[in-house]
């Protein structure tokens, strides 16, 4: 049976110069000034699926309106 | 880890305070936390790119969230720390890959101390510790990198998990009875 977790002993961790070659803090502005310049565009899942349930919701809320408004 | 003295951490204060206005002065957070925060999430996840990735958003997540973070007692790292496990945790749930645990030699030697083992001998421990961490919740195993591996306070650990402190000594407690339990039970 496979094991529940991937469970290393004693693993060498990378080296100082690997975690540097990752580091880059221009990337790391130029992705944050544009995020900040449009938000939207970077709208995580949660805030998509809430922005359709609303969505939803109003459509539910007017075709209910209409109907009560109707009979 | 390094536990920092009081004045260190309100230096570091300032330093945020000046990063929530000048976002450049953030450079000086991300180059003395990407190593600390990058070994956190790659311990976690054992893959040196995806790691990389998670590394990225976390920064990029608090320079966003940077107004929010308020100093209460904690250090600015152990904010740093919470987004990180946040972040290892959401890519667990998405992708339902299997977790990664790195066991070192100073974390067994801790859980010795607290007499965890039926063994004396190093290799008998290491098969011990395996064997209980593969009968263990996620949230458990959490705790045990946490406390013996990563040899963090509970003050700290209660921040990053979002309890108290009191929590945080229970449930460590409790986990060590569970570990001795298991270890006895499959030792028959």
């Amino acid at each position: 049976m496979e094991s529940k977790y991937k469970i290393n002993v004693n693993k060498p961790m990378p080296s100082d110069e690997e975690i540097n070659q990752k580091k880059d803090f221009s990337r790391l502005m130029n992705t944050y000034e544009e995020v900040h310049k449009n938000p939207h565009k970077f709208m995580n899942n949660r805030h998509k699926k809430m922005k359709y349930i609303m969505a939803i919701v109003v459509i539910i809320a007017v075709a209910l309106a209409l109907y009560v408004s109707g009979s | 880890m390094a536990h920092q003295q009081k004045k260190d951490i309100l230096a570091e204060v300032r330093i945020v305070e000046e990063a929530k206005k000048n976002p450049q002065r953030f450079g000086i957070l991300y180059e003395r936390y990407y190593k600390p925060i990058y070994l956190f999430i790659y311990k976690r996840i054992d893959e040196e790119m995806i790691a990389e990735d998670i590394c990225a958003q976390v920064f990029l997540k608090a320079m966003h969230n940077l107004s929010k973070y308020t100093y209460k007692g904690v250090p600015f790292s152990a904010w740093l720390y919470r987004i990180a496990l946040n972040e290892t945790n959401l890519y667990f749930r998405k992708n339902k890959t299997r977790r990664a645990v790195s066991l070192e030699d100073a974390g067994i030697y801790r859980l010795g101390e607290e007499q965890v083992f039926e063994e004396d001998e190093y290799e008998g421990q290491i098969h011990q510790t395996i064997e209980c961490i593969n009968q263990l919740a996620e949230k458990e195993v959490e705790l045990l990198e946490l406390r013996f591996f990563e040899q963090r306070s509970f003050k700290e650990i209660a921040y990053l998990l979002g309890i108290n402190e009191n929590t945080a000594k229970v449930r460590s407690h409790r986990l060590i009875e569970k570990m001795k339990k298991i270890i006895r039970r499959d030792g028959k």
